[in-house]
């Protein structure tokens, strides 16, 4: 591998890893609050993207009009849910996760009556030519991409720990009874954490829209790394998350352009070996013992 | 203040707490003295509405709030110092106080007893960016008392706050419990440390497998030779 391909894979590798970046912190963060694998989050994340494509391809709103009208529609999806959810915890934690099991196959095979098997082919919000400098070439969406998810964390960040809400959400998270007895509605924090987790899974499904088609696999294909990238950087951990998605990304486009055909085989492969050498993930020192 | 009638509780089939009467005046330190198991912790955590009763009545300020959900009984003036501290480990010092704080928003109120209680607990304040699950078992029971001190209560319960402590320590939040009683407060104390928690109590109770088997005035129950046997080792 040439220097030149080297940067250029890189770059492109930030670029969907900032994608997976921001699905993971989606598990994380429902995980570390409610103990709970979320494993509608991939459907929910297909979802977002189809709704932010019917506005921006069907009806012509401008693309960040797109995303911002998806992403209250899944965090209402996402709160929606926690009711859904809340007395199936009350039995066993397993039953809550086998009912996001089973959201996810009915907005899968709801996704698929309504705008069927075919994907849908999205054009760049931006005009995509590629930026040449020297021999490499770059995508102006990529950074884009790299950029917007940036500042997605960064705004989560600031929310989760320097206000009042932020600070009820992570109380939460660790000390249910303590936290009820303070006066924190438990309940309504669960709810915000999943519907904040559903918002960062639309605003990557949409993002990812033009890149990839927007077509009921993304859940599978989207949905998928990202759960495996949280786990790779220690489920429950947001820096984590972000470590694990941008590495699974960039090992993907790396080996892609090498053998494209063993690209998802590699990246696993990789995965199953950190796994091995540190079972809680590159940064997951502080599980949260939940499950 | 707080007048509980008839209190039963129930985990599954086992009669934990047996028809329980207990009241705690305004500006009194009111102790439940009694073993392991005999429903201490669980009276506690029927105020606080983190277990369910199955009977009775518990008035706070005259209000019943036995049916209340539980995170509105803050606003009720209700503090809570939990068994084993229940800090908040992955937040700060300065957070898990400012937990406590969630349900207020007076934000000139809420930094003059964050100074307050850094005055009752310096060591809180040298330690304010450190996580609550670093602190020794000393810092975080001072911690535990500081949070609920946070939510500006006018009744606070205090579940076993020696639990665990080295003796120097045990003395150092008796004499803090004894100080926010001169201060006014009026606070329900479990403790199976009886001869401490007697010396700072106006009045206890002590508890037998669920019923009240005794109550009195301190001098009461020092006197009492059952107690002097039994709790206080004499």
């Amino acid at each position: 591998m040439n220097g030149t391909v080297l940067i250029q894979s890189l770059i492109g590798g930030l670029g969907i890893g900032s994608i997976y970046a921001l699905v993971a912190i989606g598990y994380s963060l429902v995980y570390r609050t409610m103990g709970l694998a979320n494993f509608a989050h991939g459907n929910i994340l297909m979802v977002g993207a189809y709704i932010g494509t019917v506005f921006y391809v069907s009806m012509h709103t401008n693309f960040i009009i797109a995303i911002i009208i998806s992403s209250i529609l899944i965090g209402i999806l996402g709160m929606v849910m926690e009711r859904i959810l809340r007395p199936l915890g009350k039995m066993d934690l397993i039953y809550m996760m086998l009912g996001t099991l089973g959201i996810g196959i009915v907005l899968q095979n709801l996704a698929i009556i309504i705008w069927g098997t075919d994907g849908i082919a999205v054009q760049y919000p931006i005009k995509n030519e590629p930026w040449v400098i020297g021999n490499i070439s770059i995508s102006p969406y990529t950074l884009v991409i790299i950029c917007a998810s940036a500042t997605v964390v960064l705004a989560l960040q600031f929310f989760l720990h320097k206000t009042k809400l932020g600070l009820a959400m992570r109380s939460s998270a660790q000390e249910k009874e303590m936290s009820l007895v303070l006066g924190m509605n438990v309940n309504l924090m669960n709810a915000l954490t999943l519907g904040l987790g559903s918002v960062l899974a639309a605003i990557a499904g949409v993002m990812v829209g033009p890149v990839f088609y927007v077509s009921p696999d993304m859940s599978s294909s989207v949905g998928i790394i990202g759960f495996a990238a949280a786990i790779l950087g220690g489920f429950g951990s947001i820096p984590g998350a972000i470590i694990g998605g941008l590495t699974f990304g960039v090992l993907q486009t790396m080996v892609a352009t090498q053998v494209s055909e063993w690209s998802q085989v590699i990246a696993f492969v990789i995965f199953v070996f950190v796994l091995i050498i540190k079972p809680s993930g590159i940064v997951g020192e502080r599980v949260v013992d939940k499950i | 203040m707080l007048d509980i009638r008839d209190l039963d509780i129930y985990y599954g089939k086992v009669h934990a707490v047996k028809g329980v009467n207990l009241s705690v005046e305004e500006g009194e330190l009111v102790s439940i003295l009694g073993a392991n198991g005999a429903g201490k912790t669980s009276i506690l955590k029927a105020i606080c509405g983190i277990t369910k009763a199955a009977g009775g009545q518990i008035y706070l300020n005259s209000k019943d709030i036995l049916n209340m959900k539980p995170h509105k009984l803050v606003k009720q003036g209700l503090g809570y110092v939990p068994e084993g501290r229940k800090i908040y480990p992955l937040l700060t010092v300065k957070e898990n106080l400012m937990a406590g704080a969630y349900h207020r928003k007076d934000r000139a109120g809420i930094a003059a007893d964050l100074e307050r209680i850094y005055e009752y607990f310096p060591i809180l304040k040298t330690k304010s960016k450190v996580l609550g699950g670093n602190l020794s078992g000393g810092q975080q029971q001072m911690l535990a008392i500081g949070r609920a001190l946070m939510t500006k209560p006018k009744f606070l319960i205090l579940d076993e706050p020696s639990m665990g402590l080295a003796p120097s320590v045990v003395g150092q939040i008796f004499q803090i419990i004894g100080q926010l009683r001169k201060e006014g407060m009026t606070i329900l104390l479990v403790e199976q440390n009886a001869f401490h928690a007697l010396t700072i109590s106006d009045r206890a109770y002590v508890l037998e497998t669920g019923r009240i088997a005794l109550e009195g005035s301190e001098q009461e129950l020092k006197n009492n030779n059952q107690v002097r046997e039994i709790y206080l080792g004499m």
